[in-house]
């Protein structure tokens, strides 16, 4: 990386505190990066994105509903555009959510959120309908 | 182990200095594509363990023949390569975590992959800031002070055309309109752009005046500055194709569609590979 310009004539060769701190720092980083993604490329099975999908807990304000949603994904392919429906029965009616994520990584998670109107003050039955992704 | 040199810590802060702005510099455009980003998730960790080990050869070639002095050790070379490539990872991972695309809960692949991907382009400009940005003009002329041409001049110059390449090809080998571009575009065209790119690798090499000219390509015989630009040319449509394979580009391809892209992307690789055997070793061996 250097250039070497500045070599000071009057000092023995070598690296001082400084160029070894960032040598001994860079060492582990690559060191790290390098078993992490050996030990990954070894245990790839390629095996198809399994999304599983999780709700939180509901929260009602002004009479909307307001639910968290998780989405995780535990297998070793990419799911993109995932598509999530969540329903909410509540006095007879039904309602219908959509939740769109451009991407679930392989073993990765994703949040986000629906909302639907609660004039009720009631969070209803709430559960996962469809759940559809691509293949990228 | 034997050592060139030695500087200061105030000196080596310095160049530090230089290569993270020379990181920033280069690999910007990058750092905000979100292809790039998705590159980190959605490709085979073993590509991307390749991506890191091609990386590390590249830059072993560059720091050989234009980052260092010619009397500096190939244990500093590592050493360099090594810190450049720790610098990268660094720079990628705080600009990353800045511009919100990961934190605490980004599962440790995920983070990997991003990092990585993004880490590559940044140590291959730390590299070239730190050995480049600088003033240089110490009046050391080092081992670079004599202008005896060389025929073995050749090889380093292949190599530091396909770090000028690879450095150009990234900046637009992740994102979808090469595809694009290259799906879109008859052969007709996709001839032209070669054809362009190869002739504005001739210009920038030999009819442009730039810094560097009068001393590495002014005195080439019409044999050599043919065979300098086929050269060039020809270097830089392998940096565009590792490039694009490396970001997944060429996956699922057919291919006249992947040949036609690697031309596309061929075009910055080709200004990239021409200027770089100009400007990427001013300060370097000969």
């Amino acid at each position: 990386m250097k250039d070497r310009t500045r070599e000071s004539a009057d000092q023995t060769p070598g690296k001082n505190l400084l160029e070894w701190t960032v040598f001994a720092v860079s060492c582990l980083l690559l060191l790290a990066i390098l078993i992490v993604l050996t030990v990954e490329a070894a245990t790839w099975r390629d095996s198809p994105a399994k999304l599983a999908t999780k709700l939180g807990i509901p929260d009602i304000k002004n009479s909307i509903l307001l639910l968290p949603v998780e989405v995780s994904n535990d297998g070793d392919r990419v799911a993109a555009e995932v598509q999530i429906e969540i329903v909410r029965r509540s006095g007879g009616g039904e309602q219908r959510a959509l939740f769109t994520v451009d991407f679930v990584p392989r073993h990765g998670t994703r949040r986000g959120q629906v909302s639907f109107p609660a004039e009720d003050g009631q969070p209803g039955d709430l559960k996962v309908g469809s759940v559809g992704y691509r293949e990228p | 182990m034997n050592f060139s040199h030695h500087r200061t810590v105030s000196e080596s802060a310095l160049e530090y200095g230089r290569g993270i702005a020379g990181g920033l510099i280069f690999s910007l455009p990058l750092l905000y594509t979100m292809e790039v980003w998705w590159a980190g998730f959605l490709l085979n960790p073993s590509r991307i363990l390749l991506y890191v080990i091609s990386t590390f050869g590249l830059l072993l070639l560059y720091n050989r023949f234009a980052g260092l002095r010619r009397d500096a050790s190939m244990v500093e070379v590592v050493i360099d390569s090594v810190e450049e490539l720790g610098i990268g990872l660094i720079i990628a991972a705080l600009m990353l975590w800045l511009t919100g695309q990961i934190d605490i809960d980004t599962g440790a692949l995920e983070m990997t992959g991003k990092v990585v991907m993004e880490a590559m382009t940044v140590a291959i400009g730390v590299s070239v800031g730190s050995s480049q940005l600088g003033g240089g003009n110490d009046g050391d002329e080092g081992v670079s002070g004599h202008d005896e041409k060389e025929e073995s001049e050749y090889v380093p110059q292949t190599a530091i055309a396909l770090c000028g390449a690879v450095l150009f090809a990234a900046n637009i080998a992740p994102t979808e309109e090469v595809a694009i571009i290259a799906m879109e575009s008859s052969p007709r065209k996709i001839l032209l752009l070669a054809l362009g790119s190869a002739l504005a690798a001739a210009g920038v090499l030999h009819y442009s005046g730039m810094h560097g000219a009068e001393r590495h390509v002014a005195r080439d015989t019409l044999f050599v500055k043919v065979r300098g630009v086929l050269t060039t040319y020809a270097v830089a449509l392998a940096g565009a194709a590792s490039c694009l394979h490396f970001f997944g580009g060429l996956d699922g391809q057919p291919p006249e569609i992947a040949l036609s892209m690697c031309v596309v992307a061929g075009v910055p690789a080709a200004l990239g590979a021409s200027a770089g055997r100009l400007l990427l070793q001013l300060g370097s061996p000969k």
